[in-house]
């Protein structure tokens, strides 16, 4: 048995992409070994996990693992509802529109749930997953910056590229490149705690989960997950509209095609090709068009798929065949959005297809292709939602819901499946379509708001999709055993996006940001002068005092960055928006003194907490700086979150009795720890508060 | 394929260990990993080149490509 153990081990060790070792290529590339092999590996290790799995459960049984008979409960139910605001959840409550909810709150207790500062979903998520603010986590935002050179770069993971080399002792022979995926959000998930006492967890789509690390149960990774390309997510739109050359747009590429008879063809890009920098391995594809029954045949890797008028296809597996028979295997949602006289076509971004992962989405190993042999595919991008597609009018309003609701549903399956076959230990798993909808919505439910509008059909969209989420409640809610405890959260709530403030611009402005020539607009700080800038914003929330010592180019010493955080706060405390002289932002916090622990130095120095209404600009975020402070929101994306996290709460429905009035999103982990009768360690800093 | 590892003595050990728990970390592992990298970083940045290449920000860029929060 050790032996089969053992050689098990070293060949997972040694063939699968375990921590996304086993990458090439730029950002997060994709597997050194084709997808068929991982499939192979993987249904090798399933088979032999199986094997040891009833002598693993005798020694756990003999060690005295697992529920203990001190826990308060079985089972914890952990349902995430992104973005979910507390205001319109009692508004709907009260006036009769969420019984499930309601019936939740009136059965155990309902409570607005505090969120972290800033109220991001990645750092929300990270505190919820380990019960410590974010000076103890190290996730501070979506993005963070490169201190080398300032650069803004994705804060949860991080790559690095090294040259693989057989060491020989005195002889290294070298044998191309590796990258290593890592997550950067440090100390542990509490389902981590409760694998070390033998108490088995379900986690779906937790953000801040890629890469998965290794524990006593199952999890499938979420926000941050790349697409096969290795970015966010970038969709393609096919066009005979355009003219000119294809081109790339903001998350995607608008690629122009031209009809020959009904026949269009084309390519998908798919990973970065491993041959020749800048380039994508690519899959060629054909369609045929009917118009007079609105519909069309997609050919592509040799099988036929019938594509109707304004409805999204199922997932679609297209391949990406490199090197000496190996290939990478993704998947695709197509909807055609024309037939005649133009035609367009919308292709969603390609996701890592779950039945044969070339990056490590879920851990065990197996577990995504398991998942996806059980349940038929699913989309494995972190962020689902395409709401860069809706920006750029690939997708219109409908479509864009009804590529959420499909998401969400194969959300929905997933979860019901674990929740059958989890009878005891930890039940988690996290809906977004919650917060995309509301981001892209919100305009519809905001007379004030600058961004147009498609048509008053959509005016209830939010409503509707908070009845639809109480009806995922009910349905949760009937599956439930006595005993169970269900918990039912938020990890901020949501506020209207109507105003632009573009912090470098103001830092420029005001002498604190200084520029070579004079700005340009160009992103990523092209045109800043490091030399003689006291501090910059990164990000969606941050600014960056450029320290000595600290940054690269670093001029301001610790003493003086004191004084410049106080002088920068009391200025900005009392911007106003130059279209009418409201205040825009409530309060700037000194990370200094709001975090606790290890990683308060790597947070941006101050926060900035906005006031409804006002976000950062799309441009300052990446470091362009404009030629104005304020402007408008135009895009579709028209409502947020990144304001003063005081002002924009949670939501918290239980069905046990909450024993204080003002829980907070850090308290979840140590209570779900309480309820297994796990002790609490004493590093975590939330409160057991069932 | 391995991580490479670093010996201390017990006695230092002890003290990190003493530390990590005041420092509130989960583990001494994560303790001595960022202490270590924040001391190397402070190092780099009074020493290193800031300057960064075309396809450094091409694949940068890249990686951020799609997030919904940024143009």
């Amino acid at each position: 048995m050790k032996l089969l153990t053992a050689l098990t081990t070293l060949f997972a060790i040694m063939v699968l992409p375990d921590s996304a070792q086993a990458y090439i290529g730029p950002g997060a590339g994709f597997a050194f070994l084709g997808s068929t092999l991982v499939f192979v590996v993987t249904i090798f290790l399933a088979i032999a996990t199986l094997a040891l799995w009833p002598f693993q459960l005798i020694i756990r049984r003999l060690r005295g693992l697992g529920v203990s008979r001190k826990a308060r409960t079985r089972r914890v139910v952990i349902v995430g509802l992104d973005g979910l605001e507390p205001k319109l959840a009692e508004q709907y409550m009260s006036e009769g529109k969420l019984p499930n909810l309601k019936a939740l709150a009136d059965q155990g207790s309902y409570q607005r749930l505090g969120t972290t500062l800033p109220s991001l979903s990645p750092v929300a998520w990270s505190t919820f997953q380990t019960g410590v603010n974010p000076g103890a986590h190290n996730i501070f935002d979506f993005l963070t910056r490169d201190k080398r050179f300032c650069m803004p770069q994705m804060a949860s993971t991080e790559t690095v590229t090294a040259r693989r080399s057989i060491n020989l002792g005195v002889i290294k022979i070298p044998f191309g490149k590796t990258a290593k995926v890592t997550i950067t959000r440090k100390s542990q998930p509490f389902w981590k705690i409760l694998g070390k006492y033998g108490i088995f967890s379900n986690v779906l789509r937790v953000p801040i989960s890629y890469p998965p690390e290794p524990f006593y149960g199952n999890i499938l990774s979420a926000m941050c997950t790349p697409d096969l390309k290795g970015t966010q997510g970038s969709f393609s739109f096919y066009t005979t509209r355009a003219t000119g050359d294809s081109s790339r747009v903001t998350g995607g590429d608008v690629k122009v095609v031209k009809r020959e008879g009904d026949t269009i063809h084309s390519e998908i890009e798919g990973p970065p090709d491993p041959k020749q920098a800048g380039k994508f391995l690519r899959c060629p594809f054909s369609i045929t068009v009917n118009q007079f029954e609105k519909k069309a045949t997609l050919q592509i890797g040799g099988k036929s798929h019938l594509l109707k008028l304004e409805q999204f296809s199922p997932w679609i597996e297209v391949e990406f065949p490199f090197g000496f028979r190996k290939q990478v295997s993704g998947i695709v949602r197509f909807c055609l959005r024309e037939i005649s006289p133009e035609f367009s076509l919308y292709a969603s971004p390609v996701n890592i297809n779950p039945e044969k992962p070339c990056l490590p989405i879920a851990r065990p190993i197996f577990f995504a292709t398991w998942l996806a042999k059980r349940l038929g595919l699913f989309g494995t991008l972190g962020l689902m939602e395409d709401t860069w597609g809706r920006n750029e009018h690939a997708l219109d309003d409908r479509r864009f819901l009804d590529q959420s609701y499909l998401n969400h549903a194969e959300r929905e399956k997933m979860f019901m499946d674990a929740l059958d076959r989890t009878r005891e230990g930890l039940c988690a798993c996290v809906f977004d379509a919650s917060d995309r909808i509301q981001h892209m919505f919100w305009r519809y439910l905001d007379p004030k708001h600058p961004s147009p509008r498609e048509d008053s059909s959509f005016d209830n969209t939010i409503p509707e999709m908070y009845k639809k989420m109480d009806e995922l409640v009910g349905r949760v809610r009937a599956k439930l055993n006595p005993n169970d405890v269900i918990i039912i959260l938020s990890d901020h709530g949501f506020t209207s996006f109507r105003r632009c403030i573009n912090l470098n611009s103001w830092l420029y402005e005001n002498g604190y940001l200084a520029v070579k020539e004079k700005p340009t607009g160009a992103d990523y700080f092209k045109d800043v002068d490091w030399s003689r800038t006291k501090a910059y914003a990164v990000g969606l929330s941050g600014i960056f005092i450029n320290r000595k010592g600290r940054e690269v180019n670093g001029i301001v010493s610790k003493e003086d960055a004191e004084k410049l955080k106080l002088e920068i706060s009391a200025k900005l405390e009392d911007l106003k928006d130059s279209a009418d002289g409201a205040r825009s932002i409530n309060k700037v916090f000194d990370t200094a003194k709001a975090y606790r622990g290890l990683y308060t130095n790597e947070a941006p120095d101050l926060i900035i907490g906005y006031l409804p209404g006002y976000r950062v600009s799309w441009d300052s975020i990446t470091g362009a700086i404009e030629p104005t402070v304020f402007s408008d929101n135009l895009k579709a994306w028209s409502g947020d979150h990144h304001v003063d996290p005081s002002l924009i709460p949670g939501i918290l429905f239980t069905n046990r009795k909450l024993k204080v009035t003002d829980p907070n999103i850090i308290d979840i982990a140590p209570t779900t720890l309480d309820l297994f009768a796990v002790k609490v360690p004493k590093y975590m800093e939330g409160r057991v508060v069932l | 394929m391995f991580d490479p590892k670093i010996k201390v003595s017990k006695a230092t050990f002890e003290k990190i260990k003493v530390a990590a728990q005041i420092m509130g970390v989960s583990s001494v592992e994560e303790f001595v990993e960022q202490v270590l990298l924040a001391k190397a970083d402070e190092v780099i940045a009074q020493t290193g080149n800031a300057s960064v290449s075309k396809e450094e920000i091409e694949q940068i860029a890249n990686q951020m490509k799609g997030l919904g929060y940024i143009e």
